[in-house]
């Protein structure tokens, strides 16, 4: 915040210092799942099973991010996450603050049976069954557009960029109206650049969705393996015990569950997944921070 | 804030922004209404894989069923308890929005801006598996309690049924906290600079600033962020509380989303899944207008 | 404004018709490709590579591991295909069925016959019978029966097979080691003398006593008897009572079948004082660990990994099943310190599935671009050729020994121990777990060259297998292989095997109808949450008084209406099935 030249009271300081200790208390509570998890991913199979690496990884080792990294579909599943998270965000972030924008218009015919009409979508389904039905009449089965066209609107980011554009000052846009511009260029111009923030925000909101949703991918897009997302191999490893022990319950004739069993993957493979498929999210959120930070000047914009 | 937008201040309507949110709508419509037409699964016998018009129409039978099952009124009550705790902790996403605010700009602020979010990218089953070995009787913070004589090893809070509440709402918080709080950094981001200025020409300090500067502008999308959530009271999801349940806590864990969860796949019951999944439609969207009439009559202004 | 409104409406309408006529199953394109003019395998043509995809609810995902194996390869180049398995889980499964787009061979459990029959999902195997000796062959013909009458619309046609169907040509077999029992650390066993353990009360004096001597880990970690698995519904309590009053358990465990009469049994409602029933005995005994101070406090909320973890970590001197050992054995190679597993009343040996394995149905889809490929791909993996070479290794793996009959090679012994081979040996798909439910026959049936499907269960393979504790175990009791502890009690009639027990009229069961599946959840729900009260009670008043409560509860949940529904399907199919093999 802007530096002032004012006199620091007592009574501030002691606020200072209670505030920087909670937040960091925050922060390394929060942290500690992940170190967790990478002490997990680092520590040898064997030692990690007979000394839970809480603290340090136990045993450490590199074998479990060796054995993921020579996975044959581990790349391709990478890139396939990467690309439905950049196609994703763009469409997705482009259609909801236009929408949002077009939303704020008074003049706008029926706009507020239209903006409920959005915003109930945030409530109904049809079930399962029912929307794969409709998937598949749309001919998205397979298909990489599944994973984009249903997410493209969300009534939730709608809704936060609408609420941050209502408070921006009107007399900006009015003042580009007098010039004769019209709505789009004014949205590109003029309220676009002002929203960085929020938009910001809905970036890393749509990219994180995209980036960690497996389910698209487990109904969809199982039959197509090029479409194979990482996040939805980091589920399968997720799941086998789970599913084994599901098994277990209807296996009423002698399934072999012992070697079921030892076929599990062991639990620093699921955290050596967990590790990678969260790295990416990490280089993407620091880099969007900065439009968060600094506050936007409006009068430089008027100016 | 409550002023009226547009180019012109008069009652003429505008087709051209009609016309340009058609697309947006027909794909809201696409995607989001006509699966809806699942609805009608619920009067039906509906039998996987077996085409609609060959299963048995029952009419009403799923919905009096909910009315009799004694178990729809235990999950109703537990998520209930979980959906007003949660409603009771909406301001603290702000509250940390606000703490971080304070902070100076730095590597201190990044890196608590940063790893706050953290929790929320590790899956649930993830956080589980952490949970046990933190919690188990024989996990740290167990033999750190007993050690402390805060407890005794028998009794860990995974396998406490009067804990359940608490223990998952701080869950809940602890995965969540600072990813919600993202959204008000982005308000406090967009205050116009020289809002500040002028409070402090009037002699405001730091916490006055906050109390008359920054909060009213993160209200605005708190109240929004508030009724949004009142429409969600029932949808609490499952995941997390279909891998915390036990036999010690299932009598306060199973939510109606679990419940639903439950029966749809486990008993294959996938007809009575929809019926639920009509009625909780229904009363979510209820809630969320009933809300925003309230809000329109205290602020004057609807959300919706 | 209002013609808009009007052709949104009418659009949606339109729409939902579409989608209302695309969700009808099969429709009539499965009548298109069925039915081969082929009379031969050897006619159909496979210049074409096709790939062939294998879903089931109990298979998992080939990309998770080491695929295509050895034996998959040999499958592949076979039928010039590229062979994939998915896990289905119960929701993917239900929605590929609802959009008739499955895989080209499905598995599926009980729950989904109604649907795949109604929607006209799966192909009738008859059609294709030219092409499908393996599944028409001799050896699966009761098998077929059953699916036909069962599995089926009552007449000719067939849609599914099964899994490791038990043959005539069918050999007992022991195997090397007892699985689930009494299980015992051997070194504290030897240490307090090795005594004698016939039934419960003996096995917890023994638990007790392994406890005093080993109250801690060396790592410093406290020691249990054991714990519950979780993750299971009732399978812990209800197996463990299986195992110890000679039952076989029916899925969920409400309902268990005697293993020597083959009268269904009531298990949970257990109103009869004469009759101790498996998941009473079971609980009695966990009750009775728990009152010796022997139970993990963690018994309610330890589910199967963790149990793992904890036996890797040498926390449990007892247990009942050997699926939950994790490495603990292999860490310890080579010395005393190992899970060995004592029988109980009933071991779970020579099943006799003579119609396969209950719920594991599989059936090539209608809606496969490749049928004919894909039913001689099923076709071949009901064939005793493939069962061997699954269970045993490809040809080469194992040879023609100088008496004529096929054994493994010494290599294939060595690389299924050495460590160092681990990857050779995941890569030989030996003894895959991934495809365990896809193998026609049983383990132990004896093929043309007579040896056995699974050449491992050779007993000279067998002997050479057993580790430090396993052979100190055997010099112990003067035997050649664990597993004679049970093959003597069951001749000298103390103990029994599965060799009485009719696995068939579980399978035959007409579809249980959803009110009676919702009864049976509710009352499994019930129990659930009555185990800690039960499990945890101090004294015998408290765990009668627990015990009425539930089944006052139970009784409220209608469970005598689900009783009546399963006494008389029971009886039905046991009929229906003997009134077909009088024919």
């Amino acid at each position: 915040m802007n530096k002032n030249k004012m006199k620091v009271s007592t009574s501030r300081k002691v606020f200072l210092v209670f505030d920087y200790c909670l937040m960091i208390l925050l922060a390394l509570i929060c942290i500690y799942p992940f170190w967790y998890v990478l002490c997990y991913s680092l520590s040898d199979t064997t030692a990690a099973s007979v000394n839970t690496p809480v603290f340090l990884p136990s045993g450490f080792t590199l074998s479990n991010y060796k054995e993921i990294l020579t996975l044959k579909g581990f790349f391709p599943a990478l890139l396939m996450s990467l690309l439905r998270t950049v196609v994703g965000t763009i469409t997705s972030v482009f259609c909801c603050s236009f929408l949002a924008y077009l939303f704020t218009k008074d003049k706008m015919p029926g706009r507020k049976i239209l903006y409920r009409f959005v915003v109930f979508t945030m409530y109904i389904s049809g079930g399962m069954i029912a929307t794969y039905i409709v998937m598949k009449s749309y001919g998205l089965l397979n298909s990489f557009w599944v994973y984009i066209l249903p997410s493209m609107i969300s009534a939730y980011n709608m809704i936060l960029i609408k609420t941050y554009i209502e408070q921006l000052p009107p007399e900006l846009e009015e003042s580009a109206s007098l010039d004769g511009a019209g709505y789009i260029t004014c949205f590109f111009k003029i309220i676009f650049p002002l929203c960085k923030p929020i938009i910001a925000t809905v970036v890393v909101f749509v990219a994180v969705g995209q980036w960690n949703s497996w389910f698209d991918n487990h109904i969809y897009t199982r039959a197509n393996e090029s479409l194979t997302t990482l996040q939805y191999l980091l589920y399968n490893y997720l799941n086998e015990a789970q599913r084994l022990a599901e098994q277990l319950k209807t296996a009423s004739s002698g399934a072999d569950m012992t070697k079921a069993m030892a076929s599990i993957s062991p639990k620093g493979i699921r955290m050596t997944i967990t590790v990678l498929a969260s790295l990416p999210i990490f280089a993407l959120y620091p880099f969007m921070q900065k439009y968060f930070s600094k506050g936007i000047m409006v009068g430089a914009v008027k100016g | 804030m409550n002023r009226k937008r547009g180019f012109v201040k008069s009652g003429s309507k505008d087709y051209k922004l009609l016309w340009m949110a058609i697309p947006f709508i027909t794909i809201v419509f696409l995607f989001s209404y006509v699966p809806i037409f699942g609805w009608i699964y619920s009067f039906f016998d509906y039998v996987p894989g077996v085409s609609i018009f060959d299963c048995d129409f029952v009419g009403l039978e799923y919905f009096k069923l909910i009315l009799k099952d004694n178990n729809v009124l235990r999950a109703l009550k537990n998520t209930f308890v979980f959906a007003i705790i949660n409603i009771c902790l909406t301001p603290l996403p702000m509250l940390l929005a606000i703490l971080l605010n304070e902070l100076r700009n730095g590597p201190v602020k990044k890196f608590v801006q940063t790893f706050t979010t953290l929790p929320n990218f590790i899956s649930w089953v993830i956080i589980f598996s952490l949970a046990t070995a933190l919690f188990a009787s024989d996990g740290i913070i167990t033999m750190l309690a007993v050690k402390l004589g805060l407890g005794d090893a028998s009794n860990s809070l995974l396998g406490s049924n009067e804990a359940v509440y608490w223990f998952q709402s701080f869950l809940v918080q602890w995965k969540t906290l600072g990813w919600n709080s993202i959204i008000y950094m982005a308000a406090i981001a967009g205050i116009d600079q020289e809002q500040y200025e002028a409070a402090r020409v009037d002699g405001a300090g730091h916490f006055k600033c906050a109390i008359h500067v920054t909060l009213p502008a993160m209200m605005e999308t708190f109240v929004v962020l508030f009724i949004l959530n009142i429409g969600n009271f029932l949808n609490t999801g499952y995941e997390q509380y279909l891998l915390f349940k036990n036999s010690l806590t299932a009598p306060n864990i199973e939510v109606l989303d679990l419940y639903t969860y439950r029966i749809g796949l486990q008993n294959m019951d996938y007809s009575y899944g929809v019926a639920i999944s009509v009625v909780k439609s229904i009363v979510s969207i209820t809630l969320v207008l009933a809300a925003n009439m309230v809000a329109k009559k205290i602020r004057g202004k609807a959300v919706i | 404004m209002k013609t808009r409104k009007l052709t949104a409406i009418l659009g949606a309408v339109a729409l939902t018709a579409s989608c209302l006529a695309g969700c009808g199953g099969g429709k009539a394109d499965s009548a298109s490709g069925s039915k081969t003019a082929a009379s031969s395998p050897e006619e159909v043509s496979t210049a074409d590579h096709v790939d062939i995809t294998i879903g089931g609810l109990s298979l998992s995902d080939s990309s998770t591991g080491a695929w295509p194996t050895e034996v998959i390869k040999a499958v592949e180049e076979k039928f010039n295909c590229t062979i994939t398995t998915k896990a289905y889980d119960q929701e993917s499964l239900n929605l590929d069925l609802s959009g008739g787009n499955t895989c080209d061979i499905v598995q599926i459990s009980d729950g989904n016959i109604e649907g795949v029959l109604k929607g006209k999902h799966a192909v009738n195997l008859v059609d294709y019978k030219n092409i499908a000796p393996n599944i028409f062959s001799d050896g699966m013909d009761y098998r077929n029966k059953i699916m036909q009458k069962f599995k089926g619309d009552n007449g000719e046609a067939q849609y599914f097979v099964t899994p490791r169907v038990v043959s005539k040509d069918y050999a007992k077999s022991y195997g090397s080691v007892v699985q689930y029992g009494y299980v015992v650390r051997w070194d504290l066993y030897k240490q307090i003398g090795a005594p004698t353990i016939t039934n419960d009360d003996e096995y917890i004096e023994a638990l007790k006593k392994m406890k005093e001597i080993y109250p801690k880990t060396e790592d410093g970690a406290e020691t249990y008897a054991m714990s519950a698995y979780n993750d299971a519904d009732l399978h812990t309590y209800f197996f463990k009572g299986c195992l110890g009053e000679g039952y076989l358990n029916l899925e969920d465990g409400l309902y268990v079948q005697d293993a020597q009469t083959n009268a269904l049994v009531v298990d949970v409602y257990d109103k009869d004082e004469n009759v101790k029933t498996p998941f009473w005995s079971g609980v009695e005994f966990y009750n009775k660990l728990y009152k010796a101070g022997l139970l993990d406090p963690d018994n309610f909320i330890t589910k199967g990994e963790d149990l793992t973890e904890k036996y890797t970590k040498g926390q449990y001197i007892g247990g009942t099943v050997n699926w939950y050992f994790g490495t603990y054995n292999s860490n310890n190679k080579g010395t005393d310190k190992e899970y060995v597993v004592l029988p109980s009343k009933l071991g779970w040996v020579n099943e006799q599935n003579r119609a396969g394995w209950t719920g594991k149905y599989l059936f090539v889809s209608s809606h496969s671009p490749n049928v004919e490929r894909a039913v001689m791909v099923l076709d071949y993996l009901q064939s005793g050729e493939f069962a061997r070479s699954s269970d045993s290794g490809v040809e080469g793996r194992w040879e023609k020994g100088s008496d004529g009959k096929p054994h493994l090679t010494e290599d294939t012994i060595n690389m299924k121990v050495d460590g160092s081979r681990a990857e050779e040996w995941k890569m030989s798909g030996i003894s895959d777990s991934r495809v365990d439910n896809l193998i026609g026959w049983d383990y132990n049936n004896v093929l043309a060259d007579g040896g056995r499907v699974s050449l491992w269960n050779d007993e000279d393979v067998m002997k050479d297998s057993l580790t430090t504790a396993e052979l100190e175990l055997c010099e112990h009791f003067g035997i050649s292989l664990p597993s004679d502890l049970l093959k003597n009690g069951v001749e000298k009639g103390d103990n029994m095997d599965l060799s009485k027990s009719d696995s068939t009229i579980r399978m035959c069961l007409e579809t249980i109808p959803k009110n009676i599946v919702r009864i049976d959840s509710n009352c499994i729900e019930i129990t659930k949450n009555a185990l800690p009260g039960l499990i945890q009670a101090d004294s015998d008043e408290a765990f009668a008084a627990a015990k009425e409560a539930l089944l006052q509860q139970l009784s409220d949940a209608s469970v005598k209406e689900s009783i009546d529904w399963w006494q008389k399907a029971w009886e039905d199919s046991k009929s229906a099935i003997e009134s077909l093999e009088s024919k």
